[in-house]
């Protein structure tokens, strides 16, 4: 899965979002719709998909969408 | 000696909460954002002073009944009581004992209290099984009964949307056939903070600063906590782990599962396992759009909703997964062997000998 494909599939959870909105560098916190809900959504869509297990901490420790995506590629590989 | 489980009923409190009137208490939420966020559009809440003992009371009273109309009386025949509720009538003697003189069982009768919450049901599940198989007991009533409204607070939105009160009633009796499975189960304790009532017991009792503090909200029995990141990671890392190896210690494939019964944690829970477990919608039970979330007793509850709607039938397989506070988590398939309700009082009949 490319970063493009992880997009839209962040879109299509972020029932909210409109598709075509979000970019690699599209601040999390900063997204209008942005709530503790997206948090979880988040966590769930990397673990259904990855098998990886995102932390609270890992989330704030992020900022971008292109952030979370290398994280999980680094995950992946570790 | 094999184990089967014969019937179930539940009992949910008459009061119901919906989500417009949840919205009411919280200004800017909105119903339908409730529903999409818990999976949750209504639950029942106890009366007041309608301690968990009284709706498992209720709930015998109605399994009772399905055998009251074939002229048996079950409470002539069963051994064993197992009562599972977090909050107990009173420190002792144990809630199963008074509930044992309330509903008139007899006196050569094992009595206990197993105060598992979400795994409650499996924990009394597999004792129930373990009992019988030894030829300690022949018919064993378990009940689940939560009236978690009692330890959540009036301002704390996100644990109202999810949990619900209720309790349900099952009979385990010997069988010729064996009709409960083989059991996984695991305890992580490190969780035993993301999820529970702390301050509610001896290591720390409800103490001076906590009522001070929530001193406009009457909670005699605590205040439940929980951290809902830490919960579905939780969900997500154990679950289908527990769902994969109770197929392997039961020789079975994915396949073979008729129906999928999981503990009812939260709509976003169930929709993330669900996806994680790959499990075709048609085969995942769900009922906790009208009931939420009642701990112990969401897996009763959905077995006999998925009876009543026939999506359980006779032999049917059904895989049943426990998950929860502790952390802790239980599962097992069970074949249904009764069809319906004379089905079930004809097999406990003809199972009655010693």
């Amino acid at each position: 899965m490319d970063i493009n494909q992880f997009i839209e599939k962040l879109e299509i959870e972020f029932e909210e979002v409109e598709s075509g909105s979000m970019t690699p560098d599209t601040v999390f916190v900063e997204m209008k719709e942005w709530c503790s809900l997206y948090a979880l959504i988040v966590m769930a869509l990397v673990s259904t998909e990855f098998d990886i297990d995102l932390s609270g901490d890992d989330l704030l420790n992020i900022s971008t969408v292109s952030d979370l995506f290398e994280l999980i590629q680094r995950r992946k590989t570790s | 000696m094999s184990a089967t489980l014969v019937a179930l009923d539940y009992y949910l409190p008459e009061r119901v909460v919906t989500n417009d009137e949840l919205a009411a208490c919280f200004p800017g939420q909105n119903a339908q954002q409730m529903l999409r966020s818990s999976g949750v559009a209504q639950r029942h809440i106890a009366a007041a002073g309608e301690a968990p003992s009284d709706m498992a009371w209720q709930a015998a009273q109605r399994l009772f009944q399905q055998f009251y109309q074939y002229g048996l009386e079950p409470t002539e025949y069963i051994d064993g009581l197992l009562y599972c509720s977090e909050i107990p009538d009173c420190r002792a003697p144990m809630t199963a004992i008074l509930l044992h003189g309330r509903l008139g069982l007899r006196s050569d009768c094992l009595a206990l209290d197993i105060p598992a919450g979400c795994t409650g049901f499996m924990n009394g599940l597999l004792l129930a099984k373990s009992l019988i198989s030894s030829k300690q007991l022949r018919h064993v009533l378990l009940l689940t009964a939560e009236a978690t409204s009692w330890v959540v607070p009036e301002d704390d939105l996100a644990l109202r949307m999810i949990f619900a009160d209720g309790a349900a009633a099952a009979l385990i009796s010997a069988s010729p056939k064996d009709g409960i499975g083989e059991f996984i189960f695991g305890v992580d304790s490190s969780g035993a903070g993301a999820l529970g009532v702390p301050d509610s017991g001896a290591r720390q009792p409800l103490n001076q600063v906590f009522l001070n503090e929530n001193g406009e909200i009457s909670m005699p029995f605590g205040h439940l906590q929980m951290n809902g990141q830490e919960v579905l990671r939780f969900s997500l890392r154990e679950v289908p782990v527990l769902m994969q190896k109770v197929l392997e210690k039961n020789n079975l494939e994915k396949e073979d599962i008729d129906i999928f019964v999981f503990h009812q944690a939260s709509g976003f829970v169930l929709n993330a396992l669900q996806k994680k477990c790959a499990i075709p919608e048609e085969k995942f039970f769900r009922c906790i759009e009208s009931t939420g979330n009642t701990v112990s007793s969401t897996l009763p509850i959905s077995l006999a909703r998925a009876l009543s709607e026939g999506k359980i039938k006779s032999g049917s397989r059904v895989m049943l997964l426990g998950f929860g506070v502790g952390f802790a988590w239980s599962g097992t398939v069970i074949e249904w062997q009764q069809g319906d309700a004379s089905f079930s009082a004809a097999f406990f009949e003809a199972n009655l000998v010693e």
